[in-house]
């Protein structure tokens, strides 16, 4: 059986004034059907850039690589092709609710497009499923709300309009990109509940992005971190917590906040390296404590799940 | 709105109203006399229904000239954008080309094929506005194409992709409707730039013919006078000339400041 959404080698180049710059490489994953993957990292190591250019959204981009969602390519998938599929088979949220709202449309009538672009709905039939998913978003007076203009509503019920309008077409893959890092702490545990619950009820694949590795670790069962471009470290979260083999994984799990709140945090010293550079070797190696001199001398390739030579704990248990 | 804008607006009206009300007191036959006296080139005209035609036919030039030179930019834009790569690029290097050429040249040359296709002293209104539109396009084309640009980089038109809307709709429903500010703006500002680029070439006489004059005709006709006693008959339409571009040019800006400021 094949995963619901497949990508291998994935490289996202930009040609900039200032240089040629790399914003993913060679990037692995799959999410089997209804799986839930997080993808992990600092801002700017290339998260946002790796799902963005799956679905197309990167005009000025050279994307190489292979992907597939439900058996049929993406990358290199004609314009129509993409479009077809967008908001039908595959649907994504965003970062900053507050901005990805159309301000001159009704609430309702964003909701209400994908069912008549994808299913040909008319207006009523479209108006009335529009109503009934901002109501199952957990929004008050639906059909009110629908008549409203973004401007009237609070930041965490703009993306719960945006949910709606993303699972309007019952899409077998979500993206969620960030989907809180813009909202108050409060809001940001309603509407993680309330993508968490949305995927378990409509067995839905996830692709939840964050920079937050305890956030994705409640809702995903698989992780995949990134930095500066590269994948570092993949595997189940399970053990990605338990037993982290990249010094990077070990770092953000001591800067992440436990429940029990025990500890000081230790932020990582140090900043991600400027992509436009040429990066010879490991590109933690700078900010890295267990650096020896091999690391800067040439790249290291993604070995048994982790990009480093000397991985922190011992990987025989998972040679096969 | 600034009291520049404000004030310009106020102009706008009122030199509208100085047309409707002459044109309303003419056909009612309850015109009163005219203070400055009888065109002298031609006695059976007053300079007050000279001066007020010309405003007339300045206003009604510009704003046509105006809309039609900024719905073919937009047009042009929009294809421009939909259609990508070497097509944006060759509008885009065509109307460089095409602004670099100068005006007045261009209408002069219009207005001796006019002449010699159609004879008549001078081109006919709907020639000297589609003269206008043709030499207008392009200024106004790369401001729309940069301006849809930068409206396309907005988060919501990527979240609009993102639900599979195609890009042809993208551009109409969601990208066209947030540049209507700057579309009314740069309107508003083309309209004086018409009106004085037509004003110019009608004084030099390669224009609209006497007998049916702008206000830079009706200048040019009699611009001997300037010099005489007679300067009161020219003094009008250079004040009313004077504040139609200024009373557009003021408007135009404030709602440009305030749709560069919304973003
Ligand atoms: N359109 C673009 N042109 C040039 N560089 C870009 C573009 N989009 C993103 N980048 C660069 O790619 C890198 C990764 O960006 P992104 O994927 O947005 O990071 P993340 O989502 O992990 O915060 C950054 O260095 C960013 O500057
Ligand atoms: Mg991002």
């Amino acid at each position: 059986m094949s995963a619901l959404l497949e990508v291998t080698g994935l490289t996202v180049r930009f040609e900039t004034k200032r240089g040629g710059l790399t914003a993913a490489e060679d990037v692995s994953f799959s999410v089997p059907a209804g799986g839930t993957l997080g993808i992990v990292g600092e801002s700017g190591s290339g998260k946002s850039v790796s799902v963005l250019s799956l679905l197309g959204l990167l005009p000025g981009a050279k994307v190489t690589g292979t992907a597939s969602l439900e058996g049929k390519k993406l990358i290199g998938a004609s314009e129509a092709e993409l479009t077809k599929l967008r908001g039908d088979r595959v649907a994504m949220i965003f970062q900053d609710p507050m901005t990805s709202l159309d301000p001159s449309w009704r609430v309702g009538d964003q909701v209400a497009e994908p069912l008549r672009l994808h299913r040909g709905l008319d207006a009523a039939a479209a108006r009335a499923k529009a109503t009934a998913l901002l109501e199952s978003v957990g929004l008050p007076s639906p059909a009110e709300l629908a008549r409203a203009y973004p401007h009237h509503l609070s930041g965490g019920q703009r993306q719960r309009v945006m949910i709606a309008a993303a699972l309007a077409c019952e899409p077998a893959l979500l993206i969620a990109d960030e989907p809180t890092t813009a909202l108050d702490v409060t809001v940001q545990a309603q509407v993680m509940e309330l993508l968490a619950r949305l995927q378990r009820e409509r067995k839905m694949g996830l692709v939840l992005i964050s920079h937050d590795l305890g956030l994705v670790s409640e809702v995903c069962e698989e992780l995949l971190v990134m930095y500066a471009g590269q994948v570092v470290e993949r595997g189940p979260t399970k053990r990605l917590l338990s037993a982290p083999r990249h010094p990077y994984v070990a770092g953000l799990l001591a800067s992440t906040p436990t429940l029990e709140g025990t500890g000081r945090l230790k932020e990582i010293p140090g900043t991600v390296p400027d992509l436009r550079l040429p990066l010879p070797g490991c590109r933690f190696a700078e900010r890295c404590p267990q650096a020896r001199p091999e690391c800067t001398k040439s790249p290291v390739s993604l070995l048994d799940e982790v990009r480093c030579l000397f991985p922190l704990s011992p990987s025989r248990l998972s040679h096969v | 709105m600034n009291w520049r804008s404000r004030l310009g607006l106020l102009t706008l009206v009122l030199l509208a109203g100085l047309t409707f009300g002459h044109a309303a007191l003419t056909a009612l036959d309850a015109l009163p006399e005219c203070p400055f006296g009888a065109d002298p080139g031609m006695p059976y005209e007053t300079v007050c229904g000279q001066v007020i035609g010309g405003l007339w036919r300045s206003l009604l030039l510009g704003v046509t000239a105006g809309a039609g030179s900024c719905l073919a930019a937009t047009a042009l834009a929009l294809f421009a954008r939909r259609l990508g790569g070497r097509f944006e690029l060759g509008i885009e290097k065509g109307a460089e080309l095409f602004f670099s050429i100068p005006d007045l040249l261009v209408l002069i040359v219009l207005g001796f094929v006019s002449r010699a296709v159609w004879g008549g002293e001078g081109v006919t209104l709907p020639f000297m506005i589609a003269s206008l539109v043709a030499i207008g396009w392009a200024a106004p084309t790369r401001m729309v194409q940069n301006r849809l640009r930068s409206l396309e980089r907005l988060d919501f038109i990527t979240a609009a992709h993102a639900i599979g809307v195609p890009r042809t709709r993208v551009l109409l429903r969601h990208v066209l409707p947030m540049a209507w500010d700057y579309l009314l703006a740069i309107f508003l500002l083309r309209v004086p730039a018409i009106i004085l680029t037509e004003s110019t070439i009608s004084y030099l006489g390669f224009g609209l013919p006497l007998d049916q004059p702008s206000l830079g005709r009706y200048l040019g006709g009699h611009w001997q006078l300037l010099a005489t006693d007679d300067w009161v008959k020219v003094a009008p339409a250079w004040a009313l000339l004077a504040l139609l571009v200024v009373a557009f040019h003021q408007v135009g800006r404030g709602l440009l400041d305030r749709a560069e400021e919304a973003r």
